[in-house]
């Protein structure tokens, strides 16, 4: 179905970049993206997607009106002169999991993954636009495949980052953490947590009080038990085991 | 010095942010500031009956932002406390009847002439929160024991942070301790533990409120009260006091007792 798409926003292991059939036409190639961008917005907001200006001849105008239409989004669009062709031809967006991805995705997720509100999201996005530039921010931030949150997520608060995600105060019932690495919170988890989303099983949930509403780790899914409920007395871990998830004491 | 703007608000309805502004402002009064009372729930009006002010309201804040009539004129002086004011609000309008930048003007305005402003949020989040929250620095939390009330509480701190209110100050209305002991009903520190702010007081779930309500006296007035030294308790701790919780004290001394004699049923009977 996607091959016959005028545009289409694929996946690979550095993250996400533009193709475009060079022989369609200009308004079918931006009414495609629109569509796709409009499908599933959560994804894609503050996501950054690679377009190599070698392969494709754009005019100054058609390159504005792509960068207007993902700016609406929450999208950057950022030049790449990496080949976008080999050997991708054949992947989806989907089969990304728990590839490292492109740094530049990771500063702008992160970026605009803790914010609430579309306003604040704005000035957030736009604060982060000129670092996408350079690649000497990069090197700062460490393992470029973690997220490091230094508050307390609230209830209607929700993160969703490419990669691990470490907090560093609690998950509060109402609140939820979504990502395609492992979930580490140094303080209680009480909300909703989905480790490795996109598909990976290894993926882990850690806490110095795990007492999430409900834990999905990639396809699987379990809750609290219904009926008494026991404080734990230490960090726990969740992971897969035997085909479910299961809780056990942590001992590193 | 411009004075302090602090916003009342809970998420939840029912969990008492008009009583608690009636009662904390009054308090401050009672300690010689110049307070004003905001009632932001348009549509709700709420404020002036827990006040007893009903019947002298001539102009709202709508028509105030609308500009049919001067701020000084719509401001309603307290029975008692000549530096105690109230701004109602309109009960014939809607939320929507004014925007979170008029709100900051006129909050903006207020506190050029009093030391504190404080303002009577509505429920929810939407637009009327909006509103209550423009013109404010500070913010109280106001949340009873219930693990819905603590959520919406937290749900609203979460916003009031994106508004760059920071800080807010909590305080735990109708706490029943009988309640607590028994398990069936949060404790504090259950609350603190989720929610991680500055406890500013804590409010024990007293009949005399409801009839203090009802009368149109904020029960602060009245010191005599378990509930209205603990509404005189935060306006102090507002103003930067040092009050010792001596709410949780009293609460964990009658338990040692109880201990001591065994069992409650006894004692509730000499009661």
């Amino acid at each position: 179905m996607e091959g016959h798409e005028p545009a289409v926003i694929k996946g690979d292991r550095d993250g996400l970049f533009l193709v475009i059939r060079e022989d369609a036409d200009w308004t079918a190639i931006q009414q495609s993206l629109r569509k796709r961008l409009k499908a599933s917005p959560q994804f894609f907001r503050g996501a950054a997607v690679r377009l190599n200006p070698e392969e494709y001849q754009l005019t100054e105008q058609q390159r504005a009106s792509l960068e207007a239409l993902f700016r609406e989004f929450g999208v950057y669009l950022v030049e790449s002169h990496r080949s976008t062709h080999v050997g991708s031809a054949q992947e989806s967006a989907a089969t990304r999991q728990s590839a490292p991805s492109q740094a530049e995705i990771l500063l702008a997720r992160a970026t605009a993954a803790l914010v609430e509100r579309a306003e604040a999201e704005q000035a957030l996005a736009a604060e982060a636009a000129p670092d996408l530039e350079s690649d000497d921010v990069l090197v700062k931030i460490g393992d470029p495949n973690t997220l490091l949150i230094r508050r307390t997520l609230r209830s209607g608060q929700s993160i969703a980052f490419d990669g691990n995600v470490v907090i560093l105060g609690d998950v509060n019932a109402g609140a939820v953490v979504t990502c395609s690495g492992d979930i580490i919170v140094l303080g209680a988890l009480r909300g909703v947590a989905h480790a490795g989303a996109e598909g990976n099983t290894e993926a882990v949930v850690i806490a110095f009080r795990l007492e999430p509403t409900q834990l999905r780790i990639a396809g699987h899914i379990s809750r609290a038990p219904d009926g008494e409920y026991i404080r734990p007395l230490g960090p726990e871990v969740a992971r897969i085991k035997d085909g479910s998830i299961q809780v056990e004491t942590y001992s590193p | 010095m411009a004075g302090r703007a602090i916003v009342v608000t809970s998420g939840k309805g029912g969990v008492g942010k008009t009583t608690t502004t009636a009662n904390v402002g009054t308090g401050l009064a009672l300690a010689g500031r110049k307070v004003v009372l905001v009632d932001a729930d348009i549509g709700l009006r709420n404020l002036d009956v827990v006040m007893g002010l009903e019947n002298r309201i001539v102009y709202d804040l709508v028509e105030v932002i609308e500009g049919h009539c001067e701020l000084r004129k719509a401001l309603i002086r307290h029975k008692q406390l000549d530096n105690l004011y109230l701004l109602p609000t309109a009960q014939t309008r809607e939320k929507d009847a004014v925007t979170p930048e008029q709100m900051r003007d006129l909050v903006a305005e207020l506190r050029e002439e009093f030391d504190y402003v404080l303002i009577d949020s509505p429920a929810g989040i939407e637009h009327g929160f909006r509103n209550a929250i423009a013109g404010a620095t500070e913010a109280l939390i106001v949340t009873t024991p219930e693990v819905t009330a603590v959520r919406d509480a937290d749900r609203v701190i979460g916003m009031l942070e994106a508004y760059d209110v920071k800080d807010p100050g909590l305080i735990i209305n109708r706490i029943r301790p009988d309640m607590v002991r028994r398990g069936d009903m949060l404790d504090i520190d259950d609350v603190i533990d989720i929610l991680r702010i500055d406890l500013v007081g804590i409010v024990p779930d007293d009949q005399d409120i409801i009839v203090a309500t009802n009368r149109g006296e904020p029960i602060v007035l009245d010191q005599r009260t378990r509930a209205g030294q603990a509404y005189q308790n935060i306006a102090r701790r507002i103003e930067g006091e040092e009050v010792p919780f001596r709410e949780l004290a009293e609460s964990s001394f009658v338990n040692r007792l109880r201990r001591l004699v065994g069992i409650g049923n006894k004692r509730r009977k000499a009661n």
